[in-house]
């Protein structure tokens, strides 16, 4: 008598333990290029120890393996100084679970458990990865968890190709089922806010700005983000997307008031009202940033984003941290009404600062009669002097940095010339703050919406004027072709050699450009149609065309269409069988059975059917005919039974 | 209670499944329900779910709702691999009781639909597992027989998790084959009985065809064998064969009633070990029990029937 192991604690054959541990790789791997070596270093323990298991040795690692490997996990968490409670810490920790779970694979719950642990694991990458790609990847990291369980349950009769089929089956037969949950499963806010919720590094405007920091910006092709218009483009000279403003100037940097760590305190601030001319309507689709920063064309009159807060410079920013990609909806026009508001703050110079440069610009002051006026000598002034504009400027340290550029150095890039600009308008009585955001942007032909790049960001300046915020971008003064086209397109007219050599090589190739433009149109559709999928918008759609949808109808059509779904998938796999109809002449003699008796068994037609005469002479003739057709058909099919002797036989079985 | 409750399932059972000698799974015999590893799959998406709504992921709804339409779908794959399986009896072992009879089905049909490991589930063999691989194939089932009788095959489960083991697909069967256990033996002298005094004049009488003895010449019959062929009446033109004829002794007869004085089961067990007797001196036996007559007769044929005879004594058939 054999006594039996319960399924889930029996031990794995040898091939489903090399299928479990190749699945391994595949999970881990995608991974291994955001994580610390250190953990390299525990996949390399834990690999290790498999390969002595699948080489004899079968049992489950000693106790000082499995300590050495916590050690070594434990020890690599502190040191690369990822102890706070991030996410990044805890997918660390995540991945060294799946890791350490793997010393001890051997019996089929151990195998389950790490497939389970996987698919998790796989649900916490795509946190990171929501790009086309990534899901890609993450699809086959589902295929091969997949593969693993299934050779978990086939056991000895483990095969890969038939692994392969027998997954691919069971996750496409799961699609139907997938897609409805996805459209109509409520999108519930989130039930406990995440603290740290960064993932990967900040990108886009910075809370402080430097002019004589090196922009790094300027080598960054990836998106920021993406601009959709419902109705007419404005024209290219406006392509301004304000981001955040920048009013403390301690001399050497600037600083915004509302920044990201201080947004406990931000004010709920109300954005200027609309005047005259063209409103642009538009919806935009933000990158994951890490940021809070919103961006608008200048300037907004109406925006519409979720758990957002107006703020009183004209724009507004995310209460949670950008991580991952957002829709919103905005209305600008190039004519507002601002409110007004205290303009101490937008005055304020430290003492002592680029005095020569404030002396200059008090004498610019005195020669002309109003600000407005001052402000155009500035531009006027950029434009006649011998000012160049270059990504790499000389350094213009110390708080006489600016006098510094003016007068000796001339070459800069954005934030050089406003933050000069903004200090003389502020040394002669004008209230002024820069405006960090992007310039322009690549219309997608295809994808009809503007992409803005990273590497077009901008900083420029407003200024307070007759009452009214007033943009002055001195940069179209120094470079009035970066206005109208983008920093790569402007670089390649005029001087090549500033910009990184792979911008310079592949922006001279129309098919590389026309690629990632279209591949560019794909990011965009994945993000408006999967990534910012709008629950309600389905349910709409569908409650627009049948009415209104309570719960149990929507139970009963999810029950109906599971049963379709169960039915059709019956069908392909075989389960269910239509009835096959059986061929003449043996349904007009069932036809004839049934109703006159079975024959005995070893009774021939033949017999049967003068039996049956016999017992119904009434019917003598009638089955005589029929017993000519049958015989006919049984010993001499291809001749004598064709359509019309079918037919025949049919009628006079079914008519007697 | 649970007694009670645990017949009324048994009598449910054996009235849905009735005993035959092959059957075919259909959707009335196989149940089937998800595992508890099926369970944890949906803790797996309630958690990838969870993920969904806290980081706001939209990829990871997609993921979430995946898993739980990847048991759903799993349940046709595993009611697949068991659906239309057809069970077959093939045959059961005689064996003296004490020892392991094989019971032999056939499960599937050739040109069937691969369906993975099947486990064949009883207290009385543990666990067999067979993979049906497009080709009928015949599984073995060794069960302890313990006492002398019939030992029909037991309802047993037949179970498969394949392909995911996320649900469990099983039936129980209960197929009409029977093993039997003839007695073991055991010495006992037989009481002389009152037919011991009969006088038929002869000591030994020949019984049949044998190989024992030379009898007399007979004429060819097509099929003879070569080597009894008499050469010598071939010379003179005549196909003659030679006969012969097995001797046997009084004492062919093995009779219920030579043991008056033992109880039932003793009886069998002491005929059984005459059986035994016969069959190592290779002397003809005939058997004779309450109801039945085996006339004497040699070879393995006969000593299955008559041991067969032993086993059946008194069984219900």
């Amino acid at each position: 008598m054999t006594s039996m192991i319960k399924p889930m604690r029996r031990a794995m054959p040898l091939k489903v333990l090399w299928a479990l541990m190749a699945v391994q790789w595949v999970l881990v791997l995608p991974f291994l290029r955001y994580l610390p070596f250190w953990l390299g270093l525990v996949l390399v323990l834990v690999m290790a120890w498999r390969w002595r298991v699948m080489h004899g040795e079968l049992r489950a690692a000693p106790f000082w393996l499995t300590l050495t490997a916590i050690a070594v996990g434990v020890a690599g968490l502190f040191f690369s100084g990822l102890t706070r409670y991030t996410l990044d810490s805890a997918v660390s920790l995540c991945v060294l679970g799946y890791l350490l779970k793997s010393l001890e694979v051997l019996r089929r719950r151990d195998g389950v458990f790490q497939v389970y642990l996987g698919y998790f694991l796989i649900g916490v990458y795509l946190l990171y990865h929501y790009d086309p790609l990534g899901a890609l990847i993450s699809l086959m990291m589902v295929l091969a968890n997949t593969l693993a369980l299934f050779a978990i349950f086939a056991d000895r009769s483990f095969d890969w190709r038939r692994g392969m089929r027998q997954s691919a089956g069971l996750m496409a037969a799961a699609i139907p089922i997938m897609i409805v949950g996805f459209l109509f499963f409520p999108r519930i806010p989130p039930l406990w806010s995440i603290p740290n919720d960064e993932r990967g590094a900040q990108t886009g405007m910075t809370d402080e700005v430097t002019p004589g920091s090196v922009s790094s910006l300027a080598m960054d092709r990836s998106p920021a983000f993406r601009v959709a218009f419902e109705g007419d483009l404005p024209p290219r000279h406006q392509w301004y997307w304000r981001g955040s403003t920048l009013d403390q100037f301690n001399g050497t940097s600037w600083r915004a008031s509302y920044r990201q760590d201080n947004r406990s305190q931000w004010p709920n601030g109300r954005l200027p009202e609309a005047g005259e001319g063209e409103r642009y309507h538009y919806s935009v689709i933000i990158q994951a940033s890490q940021q809070h920063w919103l961006y608008f064309l200048d300037w907004p009159v109406r925006i519409d984003a979720d758990d957002s807060r107006i703020l009183p410079d004209g724009r507004a920013a995310a209460r949670n941290t950008l991580s991952q990609t957002r829709r919103y909806q905005a209305q600008s026009q190039s004519d507002v009404r601002w409110a007004s508001e205290p303009m101490q703050r937008y005055l304020d110079l430290p003492e002592g600062t680029n005095v020569r440069l404030a002396e200059w610009a008090g004498q610019q002051r005195e020669a002309v009669d109003s600000d407005r006026a001052f402000m155009d000598r500035l531009m006027q002034h950029i434009r006649s002097e011998p000012f160049f504009y270059t990504l790499r400027p000389p350094l213009y340290p110390g708080n006489q940095g600016l006098s510094e550029f003016w007068f000796e150095g001339r070459r800069g890039f954005c934030t050089h010339y406003a933050s000069a600009m903004a200090f003389m308008a502020r040394s002669v009585g004008i209230p002024a703050r820069l405006v960090g955001g992007y310039l322009g942007g690549v219309y997608n032909q295809g994808g009809e919406y503007i992409q803005v790049r990273q590497m077009e960001a901008h900083v420029w300046v407003e200024v307070w004027l007759d009452d009214q915020w007033v943009r002055y971008d001195p940069t179209a003064a120094v470079a009035p072709g970066r206005i109208e086209s983008n920093l790569d397109e402007w670089q390649d007219a005029s001087n090549l050699n500033e910009l990184p050599f792979v911008t310079r090589f592949t922006g001279g190739m129309p098919l590389y450009q026309s690629l990632s433009l279209w591949w560019d149109s794909v990011e965009y559709q994945w993000q408006t149609l999967v990534l910012n999928y709008q629950q309600d918008s389905a349910l709409s759609a569908l409650e627009y065309r049948f009415g209104k949808i309570n719960w149990w109808q929507a139970g009963l059509a999810m029950g109906g269409l599971m049963a379709v779904l169960g039915l059709t998938m019956a069908f392909m796999t075989g389960v269910l069988r239509l009835p096959v109809r059986v061929k003449e002449p043996w349904a007009s003699l069932h036809h004839l059975e049934k109703r006159f008796g079975k024959r005995t068994p070893g009774e021939t037609v033949s017999d049967y059917l003068e039996r049956l005469s016999k017992a119904y002479p009434e019917h003598r003739d009638l089955l005589r005919q029929i017993t000519a057709i049958i015989n006919e058909a049984a010993y001499n099919p291809e001749q004598s039974f064709d359509k019309a002797a079918r037919e025949n036989l049919r009628s006079l079985v079914r008519n007697p | 209670m649970i007694k009670s409750l645990t017949a009324l399932k048994d009598r449910w059972i054996e009235r849905r499944l009735p005993v035959r000698r092959s059957l075919r799974l259909n959707q009335s015999r196989i149940f089937i329900v998800p595992t508890w590893q099926g369970l944890a799959l949906l803790l797996v998406a309630a958690l990838v779910l969870l993920l969904a709504i806290n980081f706001e992921s939209a990829l990871n709804y997609a993921l979430g709702f995946w898993l739980v339409a990847m048991l759903w779908a799993a349940v046709h794959f595993t009611y697949r691999s068991l659906s239309g399986l057809k069970l077959e009896v093939r045959k059961a072992d005689l064996v003296e009781a004490g020892l392991e009879a094989d019971y032999s089905l056939i499960l599937g049909e050739d040109d069937d639909r691969y369906r993975g490991p099947i486990e064949l589930i009883h207290p009385d063999w543990g666990l067999v597992s067979v993979e049906l691989n497009r080709r009928a194939t015949t599984v073995v089932l060794s069960r302890l027989l313990a006492r002398r009788g019939a030992h029909p095959l037991p309802r047993f489960r037949l179970e498969s998790r394949y392909p995911f083991g996320l649900v469990v697909a099983w039936s129980h069967i209960q197929l009409d084959l029977t093993a039997w256990a003839y007695p073991v033996a055991r010495e006992s002298e037989p009481t002389p009985t009152g037919s011991a005094g009969d006088d038929e004049g002869l000591d030994d009488q020949f019984v049949q065809s044998g190989s024992e003895d030379f009898h007399a010449l007979r004429s060819y019959q097509p099929g003879d064998a070569l080597h009894r062929i008499h050469w010598p009446s071939f010379a003179r033109d005549q196909m003659m064969v030679k006969s012969f004829v097995d001797y046997q002794g009084r004492d062919e007869w093995l009779d219920w009633q030579a043991f008056p004085q033992l109880p039932d089961e003793d009886r069998l067990s002491a005929l059984a070990w005459q059986i035994d007797q016969c069959i190592a001196a290779d002397t003809p036996f005939g058997l004779r029990l309450p109801g039945l007559e085996l006339p004497p007769d040699k070879g393995s044929l006969h000593y299955e029937s008559c041991r067969r005879a032993l086993a059946e004594y008194g069984e219900p058939s």
